[in-house]
Order: C-alpha cells, then structure tokens, then sequence
C-alpha cells in the first residue's frame, strides 16, 4: 500500500505532483528531439538506418521511398507534413495488428483497502498469449484475489478468468480464459529491439472496443536488474498489462509496474509521468510458461550474500558474510570471499551482481564464483524464495581500537554488558581480540561482520590476548540483539569539568533554505596517548514542522551532547506547516556534511524526529540503511508505514518508538516480524514540541545499546 | 538482451542525431533545414498566435491565478475554461505579440465549463470553430497553452506533441469533487494539463483546432492524473450562443432516483452479509418462487453488471438499485462457477 500520500499532511497528491509534473516537461524534450531526429533519419538516410544493424526495420517498409535509392535532394523533396502523415500511418497499422490481442479485464469485489493511491477499481488491460486462452496481465490489478475476474473476448463475449500464477519479480499475472481460436500476440524478435526504436504502449482501460496508445522510442535494455525494456511512450495504471510493441505490431513487451529498487512500499508511483516506464520482455515472460501454467508463483531469487559495502558501484565485491540460513551460507560462502563472475561474467561491481541476480528467479540455480585468499572457488545454488528473517546479532562487547607496537592497531575489550552472550563467557576487559575464526587481527569492522552473520547454533571462536601475553581461544555463540531497554550500560564518561559546554552552530546546507544546527560536545584531550580520539555518535533530528523555541531545544540536547559525546543536528523543516517529501534529501545532505567533517561512530547513526518529522526520518533512514543505525520516533503518528526491506546484516536498523504505547503495538510487531529491533516507550503525555516530556533516560539508553557489538 | 549492439546502436543513434543538429547549424544547409522543420513549426507558430495568457483571481490556496484561452472569432472573443481565475471584474489577456488587453466576462456554460470572454478587439489571428475537426485514435497533436504560467509578456505559449491516446467518456474529479463536465474528451499521452494550461488550444499537425485543454483532473479508476481536451464539436454551438449573447442554464444531469426504487427483498435475494467496504455481491439465498427465483438466479451467483452498470462490489449494487423502477424488469450479468450468464428479472 502507498505509505506516501495517504493521510500525510506534507506530501497531500497536489503537492507532490507538480515537481514531477514538471520534470517531466523536461523530459518531453528530449522525445521532441530524437523524434524530430529520428524522423528525418527515417526518410532521409536508408543508408544511414541499415547502418544501426537492425535487420528489421518497418521503418523504412512503412515509408514510400524504401526499396529505391532516391537521391539527397528527392527525399528532401518530401515535405514534413509527407514524412508525417506516413509515420502516423505506420503507427496506425502497427497498432491494427496487435491491437486484437490486448483485451480488457474487469476485477470484481477485490477485498482492497480504500482510501490509498494505489486501489484501482477500474478495468485493467492484458495482452492474449495463446489462442487458447492464456492471458498476461499485470499485478497491478491482481494483489489480492478478486471474486471474479471478466475478460473481454475480441468477439465481444464477456469470459470468466481465473488467476492461475503471479509473477512477483516483473509485477505480471497469468489469466486463462476458456477460448479457441484467439488472436495471439506476435513476438518482436529480441535482436530487433534497440534503444532508439519506436515504441507503441497500447492499453484498454479506457474502452472495451478500441485501444489506447501512446507513441514513444526504448529508452533503454535491461532496467530494474536486467529485467525491463524502459520507453518514454507513456505508462501508467491505463496500460499496465497491455503491450509494447515495435512498427509492426509485434510485441516487445508486457507493460508492467516494476520499479527498480526502492526501500518503501509504493514507491512505483512515483515514476508515473516522468518519461520513464517499464515493459517485460515477452521472451522472458513466455520462458516461464511451463511454471506459470502449472499454477506456480514465480518470485525473485534470494541468494543471501551481504556485500561490505552496500554501495552499489562499490567493488570488489567482498562478502562480509552470508546471511543465516540463506541459500549461500549453505553453499558455504565465507566472510571475506570475493565474488569475481556469475554465470561466466565479471563481477566488478556490487550492482553487476544485482543485475546478474535480477532475472533469475526463486528456484532457478544461480553460478557464481568467488575468490578465497587467491584461489578461485566455484559455486552453483539454487536461489531461495524466502530467507530466513534475519535478527541482529551481538555479544555484548565494547570495544575501542589502541594502537599496539609497530605502528598496528588491536581491539580492546572495554567493557562487557550485563546478561549478555559476552558475560558469561571468560572474556573480560582489557583483553585484545587478535582472531575471530579465520581472520586474524580484525578490523572493528571485519568483527562487526563476523558477528553479523553468526550462525545462532554455531560459536564464534574468538581469540584474544590477556594482559599477561597469553593467548587463548573462546568460543562464544553470539545472542540476538536485545529488545528491551538494558538496565544500565558502560557510559561513556563525559568531560570532568561541568562548565565546559557543547558548542552550537548554523550550517548551511546548500539549495536547502532550511534552518540547521549543530551540536557539538566540547572537545577534550584524552590524557591516554594510546587512544585514538573515541568517535562520536550522530543523532540528526528532525522536529515537527515550524520553527521550535530554538532555545529549549538547543538547551536540551547540549546537556545530551556533553555528558555523551553525541553530536546532534536539528534540521528544521523549510516550511513552517509541513515537511515536503524533497526534504528527505536533507538526509544523505546532512549524513555526508558529517561524515566528512567529523570522526563519526558508524554504529550509532541515529535519524529521529519529534511529531511529523518522525515521518521525514523513517524515509531517511529506509533511504540509508547501510549507513544509520536506528531512527528514533517521539510522539509520531507512523499509521500504516511499512518498510519493504526486511533485516538484513550489516543494514540492521534498530527502533524506538516514543509515545501511547498501545498505539505503537502494531508498529513494533511488524517491525519485528521483519527482523528488526523495536521498542515502544511508554510516554502517554509526549507533546512533540515540548522536550520536557521526553523520556531522556531511555533514550539515552537506547542510544548508547547502539554502540555493543 | 544484447548489450553490446545496444550500445552501439545508441551510440549511432547519437551519432546520426548530431550529424542531424550539425547540419542544421551549417549555412549552406539552411534551406533544407527549414524544409524539413518548417511543416510543424509553421502550424505551431500560427496557431500560437491565436493563444492568450490568462490572468485573474487566485495566487492562493493552491489556486492559480492563470490560465490559457485562445480567439475564436474575428472580433476578439476568447474561448477558455471556466474556472475561479475569472472571478475577477477585469481579466487580463495577454496576447502573443505582447498585447495586454482587458477582457470581460461574456458568458458561460455551466455544463461544459467553458466561458467566453469579450475583449472587444479585432484580431486576424484565430480558430475559426466551424473549421475544427475530429481526431482519431492514434492522431498526433500539438497542444499548446501557458503551462505552468512560463510564457510572460510577448512569449509565445509553450508546444508540447502527443497523440491522442484515446477518446472516452469523464470520469473524474478534482480533489474530492466531480467533475461538472460528464461527456466525450480525448485523452493526450503528453503532460499537458498542468496548472494554467487549461483553455489552451489542442490541434492537429495541420493545424486545425480540435480541443480545448481542460482543467487539472484526477482519473478516478486508474488514479492517476489526467491529460485531456474537450472536443470542439461538444463545444461549439454552446460557444456560438454565448457570443450571441445567449445565456446557459445548469442542465439539472443528475440522475433522477426512482419513485418506487427497486429492492433486493422485493427480487428475493437475499446477499452474503456486506462486511467489506467492498464486499462481493455474492447471492446468498434465492427465496422460493420470487421474481429472482423464477428468472434462474441461484445461491452463489455473484452480480456482475446490472443493466450495464458494472457491480464492483455489494455498495453499488444497493446504490443501483435505488435508480431502478420496481416495475421494469432488470438485466442481470452474473457469474456461476466459470461460466458468465444473463437472467433477466421480471416482475
């Protein structure tokens, strides 16, 4: 369901439209231009169009002059109105020869949800597939299952349908209808289609008899992973289902509402009048014939490797681990390994393994290779449906990184948490962790990933290094990450003398006309000269719409800030009586400022917002799971958001959510069903503008749990 | 997909587009240049001519304060969407050479939303009514209108292509409300309503009016926005009496309720208890020897179509029924099992 327009006071459908609306007249321009081009090179140069190796090129059938070489000046004889008349000839019978085979559908009683973007009551569109009755159409119509489903017949005949199979990874469905005899869609030979090639988008939502169209070129091949032709002919709920095809009619793909990659639900919305859509290859949909006529639902495959760095155009691509239970953790992936090819392609980079990943789907088997210290290491799975929903794991340590002899550096255990996996186990502070299984002299991070994916019945082996110079091995199962408040943790000490302050300042942060500040605790010289400089927390918040009592606000956190070395920004919002939804940039704006300016823990970036703004840091977080930590929720409404990621390793996010406690309930129970950490606070009398009420000690408790490992 | 000669053929299609743009800007070229361009910039340069800028009352409240509008006769009368921007005693219509003329209210159409202005300044430059024409499915268009209020002072209203993606009946609203205007318009694949662009002008490659843009409208079945034009032939003897001086009542359109509405008790159905906000009308039990019983209707059957209003759910069919005389006999396309039947129920 739309989590974004539906009763959120700053992103009301009005508002939102116009930036895209106006995005896309820009975008129109460019059509404008490749169809003024394309045009002339259509007439102009049969020399010029056999030399974009397309062997298929109605084009030029279509056009009076094909099969006889006219000179420059003949062919400039032509006037434009000539050169038009007969392009929109060639569409017209492009669009007569597929048009039988796209056919309107009717969902009766489907048990949605009102009141959302999404719900659509009307007929959608499907394209005919076989003359026997099997129809595509899209799951735009199809997320639940209606009562009943008509399809209108070329004859006329209203036919019942069932829903035999949903594909989720390309958004389709697979309809039959009892028929003889129907025109079937004709299938554009793959090696004809080609960025730049016109591109027909035919739908029947708006009347039973006649298809709609709309004229645009491919903009480009394998979109959303390797799984969608894209064209700017223009794609939407009128459509989805029907066909894209070529200048003769034949079938490029199926229009489909696949988006690529987006963390929150109903994000495909947002792609609606940019000039961007997305159809299926109908290869690749008649490819799963076999699975879908069999009444199978196809899904994406999971294969469960979480790479280091979640950037896509990060690489190499190393593993940091496999995810519990997942199909690579039983191939036998390790943390460290570097994947190198799958299926006999290089894997430079983490989006290559994506878009190898993307059009294989659950159950198909997946070839990879990885490299393990050197040598190559061949793998074949089958990729998984479902993995197991991922929990966080943890120990119970504290760490600090001291700088040994020789210039290295080692892991002290600085403390150790009460009830935790750690606390009954001999591990104690002051020891140095020179192994975690095979790694020897980790990083903080290479531990952080070994505990990430620990198997819960499988225990670390943890080598440490005692005081004395005594080495020992510990094994230790790692816990799952708690989800209660702890009782009290290792705090940090703040600066002994009280009169030091935490400073404040105005940052600007570019375009945005938003006030910012940030708190900083105040610096002081750590009299241990083997200790790096501890870095810091990061807290940015985001408060309810309008400018705060500056003052309290600031008044409040720079005791937070001094006492525990946080460093808070508030970022308020750009207009006084609402958070725009183009202020979620604000995030990556303020998260990057930071990272760059000072030395910031990653383990605790945490994104909260008092009220609304609640809103604003969930999407900011949903937006940078790789980078925060937690998001922190005080006295915010979150109704029926929903994060469409689950828990992964290394993207864990941890949850607080302050305010009426039975209104949270659900919230936290779906977010833990999702692997996520969650707590509600109970804080009945929250008023999100007035920091007072603010339950300080638990928050300050959850923000320090952030830093265990 | 082959990527590689993906690529390629980019790459030469890039190529060809330069060559084309280089040649363009090359002198000895020029000739040709305007050959190959002139056709569709001489129809949008003269049509433009015959659109104005639209300024009155709004600027607030999401309200614009602008629109399009375009002559319509030798003697400067201006067709346009009627909208709150004319609620204004002066509205200000900019023309293309820069001309600031104050137009009056000459009337309106409440059924059409449409209104025509007076300014009582004759003008060469505008769309003869009688000469527009009617597109079909799949016809190219250019609309042009001032978008976004872009276009200022002696700017040229912004052109934008498209085809007409399809005709069909409105079906919409803006925000919560319905739309006034219930009949035939053609539906564009280019944005081309946008705020101010309604009453800017639709037309085809030849340059013959076929439509004027209509307001900012949702879609309610596929909920998205929609981008349409009314036809001319729907407005055009409305526009006519207008300018004649004639003055258009409300078409009372609503549909009348019956007297004697019909009723599932009275049929002798009795449905599966509505639940949902969108419950099946699924029929539950079929009394013995009423109307239903004797027309075939049987538990199970789930109500498609009455008459020809399509049943989404058990709401619409109660909703229905209500504009139905008990006295007539009713169409019923209901769906048992597989298979699709229609029973008839007469009373």
């Amino acid at each position: 369901m739309s989590v974004l327009q539906d009763k959120n006071p700053y992103a009301s459908p009005i508002r939102r439209k116009q930036p895209l609306k106006i995005r896309s007249q820009l975008f129109s321009l460019f059509p404008l231009a490749v169809a003024i081009a394309w045009a002339a090179i259509c007439t102009l140069s049969l020399p010029a169009q056999q030399a974009l190796d397309t062997p298929q090129q109605v084009e030029t059938e279509e056009q009076p002059s094909a099969g006889e070489q006219l000179t420059t000046e003949e062919l400039l004889a032509n006037t434009t109105e000539e050169l038009l008349a007969n392009e929109e000839r060639a569409f017209q019978q492009a669009v007569q020869r597929a048009a039988p085979s796209v056919v309107q559908i009717e969902t009766f009683g489907s048990p949605r949800q009102s009141g959302s973007e999404l719900v659509s009551d009307g007929p959608t569109t499907g394209t005919i597939i076989s003359e026997d009755g099997w129809i595509i159409s899209s799951l735009f119509s199809f997320r639940d299952q209606p009562a009943s489903v008509l399809v209108s017949l070329p004859d006329g005949q209203r036919a019942a349908a069932q829903v035999v199979s949903r594909d989720y990874s390309r958004e389709l469905v697979w309809l039959k209808v009892d028929a003889k005899g129907l025109p079937t869609a004709q299938i554009a030979d793959p090696k004809s289609i080609a960025v730049g090639h016109w591109a027909i988008a035919l739908g029947k939502t708006y009347d039973r008899s006649t298809v709609s169209q709309s004229v645009g070129i491919v903009s480009a091949l394998g979109r959303a992973y390797g799984k969608a032709v894209q064209s700017d002919a223009k794609i939407s709920p009128i459509n989805y289902g029907g066909p894209l095809i070529d200048l003769s009619g034949r079938v490029i793909g199926i229009l489909s509402p696949i988006s690529p990659g987006s963390f929150l639900e109903g994000d495909s919305t947002e792609l609606y009048d940019s000039g961007i859509g997305f159809a299926i290859p109908l290869g690749d949909v008649l490819s799963r014939k076999s699975t879908a006529q069999a009444g199978e639902d196809i899904h994406s495959g999971l294969l469960g490797v979480v790479a280091d760095d979640q950037n896509e155009l990060a690489g190499p691509v190393k593993i940091s681990g496999a995810s519990p239970g997942s199909p690579a953790a039983r191939a036998g992936v390790r943390a460290g390994d570097i994947v190198v090819s799958a299926f006999g392609q290089p894997i430079k980079l983490l989006a290559n393994l994506r878009h190898a990943l993307g059009p294989v789907d659950a159950g198909s088997n997946f070839e990879f290779s990885v490299d393990r210290q050197g040598e190559t290491i061949q793998f074949e799975c089958l990729l998984a449906k479902e993995i197991p929903v991922y929990q966080r794991r943890y120990l119970g340590l504290r760490i600090r990184t001291v700088a040994s002899k020789g210039g290295s550096s080692s892991l002290e255990i600085t403390a150790i948490e009460k009830a935790s996996p750690a606390s009954n186990s001999p591990l104690r502070p002051g020891m140095r962790i020179v192994k975690i299984d095979h790694i020897d002299n980790p990083s903080e991070d290479q531990l952080l990933s070994a505990i990430a994916v620990a198997e819960l019945d499988t225990p670390l082996n943890i080598t440490v290094r005692t005081d004395e110079g005594d080495e020992r091995i510990i094994p230790l199962l790692a816990g799952t990450w708690p989800q209660s408040l702890p009782e009290e943790l290792p705090i940090r000490t703040g600066p002994d003398d009280d009169n030091l302050e935490a400073e404040v300042t105005e940052i600007s942060l570019g375009d945005f006309p938003n006030k910012t500040f940030v708190i900083t605790p105040p610096t002081h010289s750590d009299p241990a000269a083997d200790t790096a400089p501890a870095s810091q927390g990061l807290l940015v918040l985001f408060p309810e719409p309008g400018e705060l009592e500056q003052e309290k606000t600031l008044n409040h956190w720079n005791a937070f800030c001094r006492d525990h070395g946080w460093i808070v920004v508030v970022i308020n919002s750009g207009n006084p009586r609402a958070w725009a939804r183009e202020e979620v940039e604000l995030g990556s704006r303020v998260l990057l400022k930071m990272e760059n300016t000072y030395d910031i823990d990653s383990k605790r970036i945490v994104i909260g917002g008092l009220g609304v703004g609640g809103r604003i840091s969930l999407m900011v977080a949903a937006a940078h799971a790789e980078r925060v930590s937690g998001v922190l929720a005080l006295g915010t409404d979150l109704g029926r958001f929903a994060l469409r990621q689950r828990n992964a390793p290394k993207r864990s996010l941890d949850f607080l959510l302050v305010g009426n406690q039975e209104r949270l309930a659900p919230q936290v129970t779906a977010l833990q069903k999702s692997g996520y950490a969650a707590i509600a606070i109970d804080a009945p009398m929250l008023e999100p503008a007035k920091w007072e009420t603010v339950p300080a000690e638990s928050i300050r408790l959850w923000l320090e749990g952030l830093g265990r490992l | 997909m082959n990527r590689n000669s993906a690529r390629q053929t980019m790459r030469h299609l890039q190529l060809l587009i330069l060559g084309v743009v280089a040649s363009c800007t090359t002198a000895d070229l020029f000739a040709q240049d305007a050959i190959q361009t002139g056709s569709v910039n001489q129809v949008a340069v003269s049509t433009e001519l015959n659109v104005v800028k639209l300024y009155g009352a709004g600027g607030f409240a999401g309200l614009d304060a602008y629109q399009s509008g375009f002559f319509v006769s030798p003697d400067g009368y201006i067709l346009t969407a009627w909208s709150t921007v004319l609620d204004v005693e002066h509205i200000v219509a900019v023309t293309s050479d820069g001309g600031r003329l104050k137009a009056e209210l000459r009337g309106i159409d409440p059924n059409l939303e449409i209104a025509i202005l007076a300014t009582g300044q004759p003008t060469n430059n505008y769309f003869d009514l009688s000469q527009s024409t009617d597109p079909k499915v799949g016809t190219r268009v250019l609309a042009l209108s001032n978008l976004f209020g872009i276009a200022t002072g002696n700017e040229m209203a912004s052109v934008q292509r498209g085809i007409v993606m399809a005709q069909t009946e409105l079906n919409a609203r803006r925000g919560a409300f319905e739309s006034i205007y219930q009949g035939t318009v053609y539906v564009i694949d280019a944005m081309t309503n946008n705020p101010g662009a309604a009453g800017g002008a639709l037309v085809d490659l030849r340059g013959r009016l076929v439509g004027m843009l209509g307001k900012e409208l949702r879609d309610t079945d596929a909920n998205i926005w929609l981008n349409y034009a009314i036809p001319i032939s729907s407005i055009k003897e409305s526009a006519d009496n207008i300018i004649a001086g004639e003055s258009i009542a409300r078409a009372d359109t609503g549909r009348p309720k019956s007297d004697r509405p019909a009723q599932l008790s009275q049929l002798g159905v009795v449905l599966v208890p509505n639940v949902l906000s969108k419950t099946p009308p699924y029929v539950d039990t079929v009394q013995p020897g009423s109307i239903a019983d004797s027309a075939g209707l049987e538990d199970d059957d789930l109500i498609l179509f009455v008459n020809s209003t399509r049943i989404a759910s058990q709401n619409v069919l109660l909703n229905e029924l209500e504009f139905l005389d008990r006295a007539e006999s009713i169409a019923l396309l209901v769906q048992r099992g597989n298979e699709i039947k229609e029973i008839v129920l007469s009373p």
